[in-house]
């Protein structure tokens, strides 16, 4: 799927497509992190994300401070290198996936939760699909070498990969000013967008400072299913009714005249 | 090569101008998701679980108050599930087979993750979501959702599409 976030974006990702087969040219993937398919020398993979993976993660964070007390590690750091990681999945489990491994520089380490911290670490992102068309998990883009900022990670149960706490979590800073990686119309996103590092990173420095602890607002864990809770779990009987035709939420108008 | 590049410029320009008209309407969350081929989808589940097939049913079920409509079957909807293991997600979806353009899908996949658990209404609010995003539904939060009825929000477990969500797959699809 192409990175679309309105109407304007799909139609300049369309234009692309037209520019390029009008103009005669072919478009190349390769690149350092990518590989090239000449001569089958080795598989297809874009060098940047033109899909976007939506989805319901583990968490969703509505403040900053829930985000800094939900993750488990919070470092600054800064992008060294990022190349292809591991392969998971299987064509019965819907198709092969490709992490990025992105390796950091940790300049400084802000929370650990007892977890060791080294000077260098490498956190997945995503990614590319089995054809090695890339794509990007919701809003979080792919960080760039030299990158800097702020990332809020966790690992994974076997400990052995070190990943965002969700794609809200990293938070760039570019010309002394932060970007977030969150939703751009969700709640997060404002609180974080377009602020001075230093501001945010005092915020930071206030949220973790022992003095407030027990202020921090820390969402619930997941818990893994055993092995019979992954194929059935019983009804619960939890019932909702289904809503009615009010639009009295809040929400924008009806989104009239339609597109089609 | 100037002029060949100026060519592409132009043709580039009025290809985003041309294309830009037709989606300019829509509102907040609906045009976030992936946008379907048509509005006659058919779904088929491979190897799924029990949770996964319920999911699956009642998202396709929620697909059906909407604007489009459904039936089993191959090349619209494919529907997976696994422990794909603590990567942090329950499920997503995204499209493996874009038209020419790349401004609509083909076959849209959705995959739910059973790493987790979730409760037989989580499973199903899982599966209104996911089937929301392939009509092109993004996601809603507290303050355009106040009545937390959508399946679209990501910190609660809603099971239904309210009427906002309806309105936005008629207008995003």
């Amino acid at each position: 799927m192409k990175v679309k976030s309105g109407g304007f974006l799909r139609a300049l990702a369309a234009a692309a497509v037209i520019g390029a087969v009008a103009a005669g040219i072919a478009t190349s993937s390769a690149s350092a992190e990518g590989s090239s398919s000449a001569a089958g020398s080795s598989a297809h993979r874009d060098a940047h994300p033109e899909r976007v993976v939506h989805g319901r993660e583990d968490f969703s964070f509505s403040t900053v401070n829930a985000l800094v007390g939900t993750s488990p590690v919070l470092v600054r750091g800064t992008v060294l290198s990022a190349e292809p990681g591991r392969k998971v999945g299987s064509a019965e489990d819907g198709g092969i996936d490709q992490a990025r491994n992105v390796k950091l520089r940790v300049d400084a380490v802000m929370k650990n939760s007892g977890y060791e911290v080294p000077s260098t670490i490498t956190v997945e992102e995503w990614g590319w699909d089995g054809a090695g068309n890339a794509y990007q998990m919701e809003h979080l883009t792919w960080s760039q070498v030299g990158d800097t900022g702020y990332f809020f990670l966790d690992k994974d149960v076997m400990l052995t990969t070190w990943r965002y706490v969700s794609s809200q979590g990293r938070v760039l800073v570019k010309d002394g000013l932060t970007k977030s990686s969150a939703d751009p119309e969700g709640p997060l996103f404002p609180l974080i967008e377009g602020r001075t590092n230093t501001d945010f990173y005092a915020e930071l420095k206030r949220l973790l400072d022992p003095a407030n602890a027990g202020q921090l607002t820390v969402l619930p864990q997941p818990v893994p299913a055993n092995g019979d809770q992954q194929n059935e779990v019983p009804d619960d009987g939890a019932s909702e009714p289904v809503p009615d035709d009010s639009t009295n939420d809040g929400s924008e108008p009806t989104p009239y005249p339609s597109s089609t | 090569m100037k002029s060949s590049r100026r060519l592409m410029a132009v043709v580039a320009v009025s290809a985003a101008l041309a294309l830009s008209v037709p989606f300019t309407a829509h509102a907040g969350h609906d045009d976030n998701g992936t946008d379907p081929d048509n509005r006659n989808q058919a779904v088929k589940g491979f190897s799924l679980t029990t949770n996964g097939t319920k999911a699956m049913n009642h998202g396709k079920s929620q697909l059906e108050r909407s604007v489009i409509t459904t039936s089993w079957g191959g090349g619209d909807i494919e529907v997976y599930d696994s422990n794909y293991g603590d990567n942090g997600w329950h499920g997503k979806a995204d499209c493996t087979d874009w038209n020419a353009l790349w401004t609509s899908c083909d076959i849209m996949r959705v995959r739910f993750n059973t790493y987790q658990y979730k409760t037989a209404s989580q499973w199903k609010s899982l599966g209104c979501h996911e089937f929301g995003h392939t009509g092109d539904l993004g996601h809603r939060s507290r303050s355009n959702d106040t009545d937390n009825n959508s399946c679209m929000r990501v910190e609660i477990w809603p099971q239904y599409y309210d009427q906002h969500d309806l309105n936005a797959i008629k207008a995003g699809t």
